[in-house]
């Protein structure tokens, strides 16, 4: 197990070096492999069986392959479940691409989960064990792992899943809290925000094995269900103002921890660029149909808003076990979590589902866009009149 | 009265000569256009950052666009309604030959867009004509790009369809007896698109919420004030 397997990317060498001037001194190359080596030498350890019969039992379970789809899709599941628990098998794969994130062409080397920023959700039920292979692809040029909210131990999965460049690690966590919870990569030190903020993170749905509830118990039913990603990207701007352009991943590091530092993000976006979820993209509905929006952000507080609807149902913290908020108009996430919000939409047309931090929205990016087909409700509202001259100065 | 191709060609030419010499006491860079029976000479190109910094020279226009690569040749955008008026004046004070800013007819009838372009509404009801346009609206997005990188109407008028929109003179005020800039708070902005904008905004190009596409930069184009 070494780093040679990117031998082959032609940027490596400087980016090493960048590393080494940028970081703390414990984060060299030749410390990355001693790091590598150790985590190597954990994950055997804690993969010897504690019980022999637990593990029997599990082995017994039915097993079953997730296809994880690029967001803001989610993965065929049931809403109820059938059958006693399983064990859910999902791969993904970790890619360092170059993604252009809003309209004028500014880039990131996103570090990407299923080559997706967020990366793809991950469903199951609670009670079901999630097998995840996390494959850090040969031609990448840094060090990954994962944290699982939504699992118990080891940092999150974090602790022993870090692999080098060409490497796979498997880990299996059982899901004993139903919600929505995020993941994201946390390899050490200033590498946890630096890879947070270029894209690495992503979302868990437990569902209740039947079904979610609203507060008085009655079943709920989703018709679609969407996955909204909130990203801040932190982008190293030139002597001229223009947002920098780099040759691969890693190599704006210290300009990025720069930025970084501010707190100030240059862009902040639904589903990795701005307008990935306008247009085109928006998504869609009927008049009629309940829709389930599952919102993550990993790093940074935020506060979805239905412009033009509510959240009937809402769990804000996440945890399917809360009875749900009813009818918020804007509900909050907690940087480092993600919620759930039901609605049922009552009026064709188009919503703007927007961060109500309206600068964030309008300026930095955080819209998306619901179009909405059927029958107008003139009940619901109407224009009695259209605009004109104030008749009657009041 | 139609410029033949080959007066038609020269016109550009000199105007391309021409055009960023010291400030000339006439502008003939302006390309006559015909329409609606009218005559109106209009400038071949938008207005660009050299020729809006020899105002700011004059400390008659803010210094807005102070790092462009090759100004001669590339759109000065960021410019509010307040800006023009300021570049306007300037540029009258300065000329024999006046301009001015044209009306969203007149740039219609130039740009040989007579009619917008008719959109498929996504809802025949009325009721939702607020939203019907939806993602219907072309919008070239992108950087700013030189002068001349979108094609010439025939009679010479370069970048109609480029990503910068321009100001016109028209109130995009839903009453009627608004007409005049003093009292309107915004502007028709014509483009690959009709948008109004308000004449504070100098960057329209975040968007948002509103579900229309908003314009991706802004500038203007100068007709001769008197045809």
């Amino acid at each position: 197990m070494t780093i040679q397997a990117t031998g082959n990317f032609p940027a490596k060498g400087n980016i090493m070096s960048i590393l080494s001037k940028t970081l703390a001194p414990h984060l060299t190359r030749r410390n990355l492999l001693v790091a590598a080596t150790a985590t190597a030498a954990a994950a055997s350890l804690v993969s010897a069986p504690a019980s022999a019969e637990e593990e029997a039992d599990i082995a017994k379970l039915p097993r079953v392959k997730q296809k994880l789809v690029a967001p803001p899709f989610l993965p065929e599941h049931e809403q109820v479940a059938t059958g006693g628990p399983k064990v859910i098998e999902v791969t993904l794969t970790i890619e360092e691409k170059k993604m252009v994130i809003d309209d004028e062409g500014t880039e990131v080397w996103a570090l990407a989960y299923g080559g997706s920023v967020p990366g793809p959700m991950i469903v199951a039920h609670e009670g079901d064990y999630v097998e995840v292979t996390l494959q850090n692809l040969p031609n990448n040029i840094m060090e990954h792992n994962i944290d699982f909210h939504a699992a118990t131990g080891a940092l999150g999965g974090g602790a022993l899943t870090k692999i080098v460049p060409g490497e796979q690690v498997v880990l299996r966590w059982k899901a004993i809290k139903p919600g929505v919870f995020i993941y994201h990569c946390a390899p050490g030190d200033i590498m946890i925000p630096y890879h947070v903020v270029h894209g690495m993170n992503g979302a868990v749905m437990v569902l209740p094995r039947d079904g979610l509830k609203d507060g008085k118990g009655k079943a709920v039913k989703y018709d679609r269900v969407y996955y909204v990603g909130e990203q801040d990207y932190y982008i190293p701007r030139d002597d001229q103002g223009n947002f920098k352009k780099y040759e691969s991943a890693g190599e704006n590091m210290s300009d990025a921890l720069d930025v970084m530092r501010t707190l100030t993000p240059t862009h902040v976006v639904f589903n990795g660029a701005k307008g990935a979820l306008t247009g085109d993209h928006a998504l869609t509905a009927k008049v009629g149909e309940t829709v389930l929006f599952i919102h993550s952000q990993a790093n940074r507080d935020s506060r979805p808003h239905l412009i033009g609807g509510h959240g009937d149902l809402v769990w804000e913290g996440g945890s399917f076990n809360d009875v749900p908020d009813t009818n918020l108009e804007t509900w909050f996430i907690r940087g480092g979590s993600a919620g759930a919000m039901v609605y049922t939409f009552r009026q064709p047309g188009i919503y703007a589902y927007v961060n109500h931090n309206l600068i964030e929205a309008v300026m930095l990016g955080a819209t998306g866009h619901v179009k909405v087909e059927g029958e107008w409700n003139d009940d619901l509202m109407k224009q009695v009149s259209k605009p004109g001259p104030i008749t009657n100065q009041g | 009265m139609l410029r033949t191709g080959t007066s038609l060609a020269l016109a550009v030419l000199t105007a391309s000569l021409l055009h960023w010499s010291a400030p000339q006491k006439t502008r003939d860079d302006l390309v006559p256009v015909i329409f609606s029976g009218e005559a109106l000479k209009v400038s071949p190109y938008e207005v660009t950052v050299a020729e809006w910094n020899r105002c700011v020279a004059a400390k008659a226009c803010e210094d807005i666009a102070a790092h462009v690569a090759r100004p001669t040749v590339t759109p000065v955008t960021n410019v509010n309604w307040f800006d023009v008026e300021a570049y306007i004046a300037w540029y009258n004070s300065v000329h024999v030959q006046h301009v001015r800013l044209p009306t969203a007819e007149e740039w219609r009838g130039f740009s040989r867009k007579p009619e917008p372009k008719a959109l498929k509404p996504l809802w025949e009801d009325p009721r939702m004509a607020w939203a019907a346009s939806y993602g219907q609206e072309e919008s070239p997005r992108g950087p700013v790009r030189p002068q001349g990188t979108w094609a010439a109407t025939p009679d010479g008028v370069y970048d109609i369809g480029g990503n910068v929109w321009e100001w016109t003179s028209t109130c995009a005020a839903n009453d009627a007896r608004i007409t005049d800039a003093e009292h309107c708070p915004a502007m028709t902005v014509m483009g690959a698109h009709t948008a109004s904008v308000s004449v504070f905004v100098r960057d329209p190009s975040s968007g948002g919420c509103a579900s229309g596409l908003p314009p991706t930069h802004i500038g203007f184009r100068l007709v001769a004030e008197n045809g």
